[in-house]
């Protein structure tokens, strides 16, 4: 799409500053991600008399004038601001930060808890401890509705990246300032294609692939779990969940184990520290609830890693919307060679992170990384991670 | 409508391109392709039916500047001629000539207007323009100096603007008003400027409404003072205040500027909660 857009910058309120939205930036592009905070990035000349607007901690605001009026590209708030002298005497300035998720890590959980609640009253509980003007919309039907967690000094963002993996949901973030936590995929009612010879750009419900790059990685996969929670006190001895169809847990050995996966590829075990799972009292109960919280996380992570994950990259055009995490698109791609069909994918994907660019060349999802599980691919920092949770003692 | 290009305003100075032998390109700007080249060997035009303009150009500019001198006759009105042929020539013309191409020399990488003028109507319209070479051969011939002038600018408009402002004024009711520009030229307007002065009250809410055009400002602003709308740098300003903060582009605004005056007649609609005065400026716009 060709579209005229412009950048907004803000105070967090949402008041505008200055007389009219900065002039002239270059290139806009933000990513939104699954259960995480996404980023964005703008560029503009230093040369542009608004561009002393741009100040830390504004929120600078992309939005777009399309065929269905003004949206929102993105917004988020100014944390980096870069200067990039360049030959020609011109200096550029490329802003970045997180999006307005960012807000929630000015905030503290201290060492509040949720103590054997709802998943709905334990995000109350986060909205709460979040700045004003933020909303926490729980899952209707959370696949695990008993939250026990004690936390420990976590920001309020890490707070609800943790309920969202006690009660096995995701989130996502609508409008401004709302987290929509969900475990239903949403039918975006979208497919991503190949171009066709005649194409046509105005069907409401297609995205045309322009380049597409996929992988199958197996690394991550395991088929046994040992957890263990506060540093080897927390095991699996109290637990009394039951695991779903093709899991098996074993409380008195503390593992869980895949079996389908241990047929197909063997035993293969991996020990896993959950050093946030702690007694928040002494009680009987405290134990039950704390080793529960522990299967809890421990089967999400042995169900996230029981299947060769495929994830796509699809650099999209024409796209008719912007999709966003959370949603599912159906995506078609065939190729033939030498008079074979050497790739043939129809499947439906689960859009992972979404990259959103807009610029000369106008407004297109850039990247799409889309899977066929449904949850974030495993991150750059997970080594550091795993040796922060070494460092903390497991055993 | 032919033209010529015939002035280059910068830092206040308007200085006459050459006139002599002119060889001017006056052409459009190239549009960039809209097409996109896919992994699986078709292309596709993203764009649709969709225009696009041009995002900007350079133009040569070539003639020459020649000086002007009294050419030597006899008493029969035949010119004299020296042992070569040449004709003999008397005057300081060269000094103008030299004056002239330094006077041009002197505008290198100077942002401006480069104004041209029709055959027909002598009217001018204008572009910015950046000069970004001069390429200039002297010469003499004929008892007199020469000098051929290639001037390259570089221009970011697309469109060439009436040299002359059009201003149309009115007053306002408390309501519903359909205030009507005219504008010639065979573009739209995307960089009309709007100033709203309240009459009958303090202003707190005005809608304008064109075509694709629908905005809205809230706000607050006494009698007497202006409203300023920029369309084309997208900036408003209240008694001389940013008030971007009261602007809203509705969910019907689809066009690409705040308003966009087709060339033609165009009734805008105009909602103020008070009684004003309106003047809108812009200026009439050619490919």
């Amino acid at each position: 799409m060709d579209v005229t857009f412009f950048v907004d910058i803000e105070a967090p309120d949402g008041t505008r500053y200055g007389s009219g939205p900065l002039s002239n930036v270059i290139s806009w592009s933000n990513v939104c991600k699954l259960s995480r905070s996404g980023n964005f990035r703008f560029e503009m000349p230093m040369t542009q008399p608004d561009a002393g607007l741009i100040v830390e901690r504004r929120v600078a605001r992309c939005r777009a004038i399309t065929a269905a009026g003004p949206i929102q590209i993105g917004a988020g708030i100014i944390d980096n601001i870069g200067y990039v002298p360049s030959s020609d005497g011109n200096i550029k300035m490329i802003v970045s930060g997180s999006d307005l998720m960012r807000e929630l890590n000015f905030r503290n959980t201290f060492t509040n808890s949720a103590d054997n609640v709802t998943h709905a009253a334990s995000l109350a509980q986060l909205e709460a401890l979040a700045p004003s003007g933020w909303s926490f919309n729980a899952d209707d039907q959370p696949p695990i509705n008993s939250i026990y967690h004690q936390y420990d000094g976590e920001t309020v963002l890490n707070g609800s990246i943790k309920m969202a993996e006690l009660s096995g949901t995701q989130f996502y973030l609508v409008g401004d300032r709302t987290l929509q936590y969900s475990s239903n995929w949403m039918d975006s009612g979208l497919r991503a294609i190949e171009i066709p010879t005649q194409p046509d750009i105005s069907d409401p419900n297609v995205f045309y692939i322009r380049d597409i790059s996929y992988a199958d990685d197996s690394y991550n996969l395991i088929s046994r779990i040992y957890p263990y929670g506060d540093r080897g006190s927390v095991t699996l001895a109290d637990c009394t969940r039951t695991p779903p169809a093709g899991f098996t847990l074993d409380a008195a050995n503390n593992y869980i184990v895949n079996t389908a996966i241990e047929s197909s590829y063997g035993r293969v075990e991996r020990v896993e520290a959950y050093p946030e799972v702690k007694r928040i009292g002494a009680a009987p109960a405290d134990d039950i609830a704390a080793s529960n919280a522990l299967y809890d996380l421990a089967l999400a992570e042995l169900q996230r890693s029981n299947l060769v994950r495929r994830d796509f990259a699809l650099s999209l055009i024409a796209g008719p919307r912007l999709i966003r995490p959370m949603e599912q698109i159906r995506c078609v791609f065939r190729r033939l060679a030498h008079g074979q069909l050497i790739e043939n994918i129809d499947s439906v994907l689960s859009v992972i992170e979404t990259e959103t660019k807009v610029d000369q060349y106008g407004l297109r999802t850039t990247r799409l990384l889309v899977g066929t599980i449904g949850h974030p691919p495993p991150n750059e920092h997970q080594t550091l991670i795993d040796l922060k949770r070494q460092l903390d003692g497991i055993l | 409508m032919a033209f010529f290009y015939k002035y280059f305003l910068a830092d206040g100075s308007q200085n006459l391109l050459a006139e002599y032998n002119i060889k001017q390109d006056t052409s459009t700007g190239r549009v960039d392709s809209s097409l996109i080249q896919t992994s699986n060997g078709h292309s596709i035009d993203y764009l649709g039916s969709t225009r696009r303009l041009p995002r900007g150009q350079q133009i040569v500019v070539r003639g020459t500047y020649a000086e002007e001198v009294s050419l030597i006759d006899d008493e029969t009105g035949d010119l004299i001629v020296d042992e070569k042929g040449n004709t003999l020539a008397t005057g300081n013309g060269g000094d103008t000539l030299r004056a002239q191409t330094e006077q041009i020399r002197a505008q290198i990488g100077k942002l401006g207007n480069l104004q041209r003028q029709g055959y027909e109507d002598n009217a001018l319209t204008y572009k910015d323009a950046r000069l970004m070479h001069v390429k200039s051969e002297a010469n003499y011939k004929d008892g007199r100096s020469y000098s051929q002038l290639d001037l390259t600018f570089e221009v970011s408009q697309t469109k060439w603007r009436s040299f002359s402002q059009t201003v149309t004024s009115g007053t306002l009711i408390a309501s519903l008003n359909l205030f009507t520009v005219d504008s010639i030229g065979t573009e739209s307007v995307e960089d009309a400027e709007i100033i709203i002065t309240p009459t009958g009250g303090a202003l707190t809410s005005i809608l304008i409404e064109l075509n694709d055009s629908s905005f809205t400002w809230s706000g607050n602003l006494a009698v007497g003072n202006e409203l300023v709308i920029n369309c084309g740098k997208s900036q408003i300003f209240a008694n001389g205040i940013d008030a971007y903060n009261g602007l809203t582009l509705n969910n019907n605004h689809v066009s690409a500027s705040w308003l966009v005056l087709r060339n033609e007649s165009n009734e805008i609609d105009i909602t103020p909660d008070v009684a004003c005065n309106i003047t809108v400026r812009h200026f009439d716009q050619w490919m």
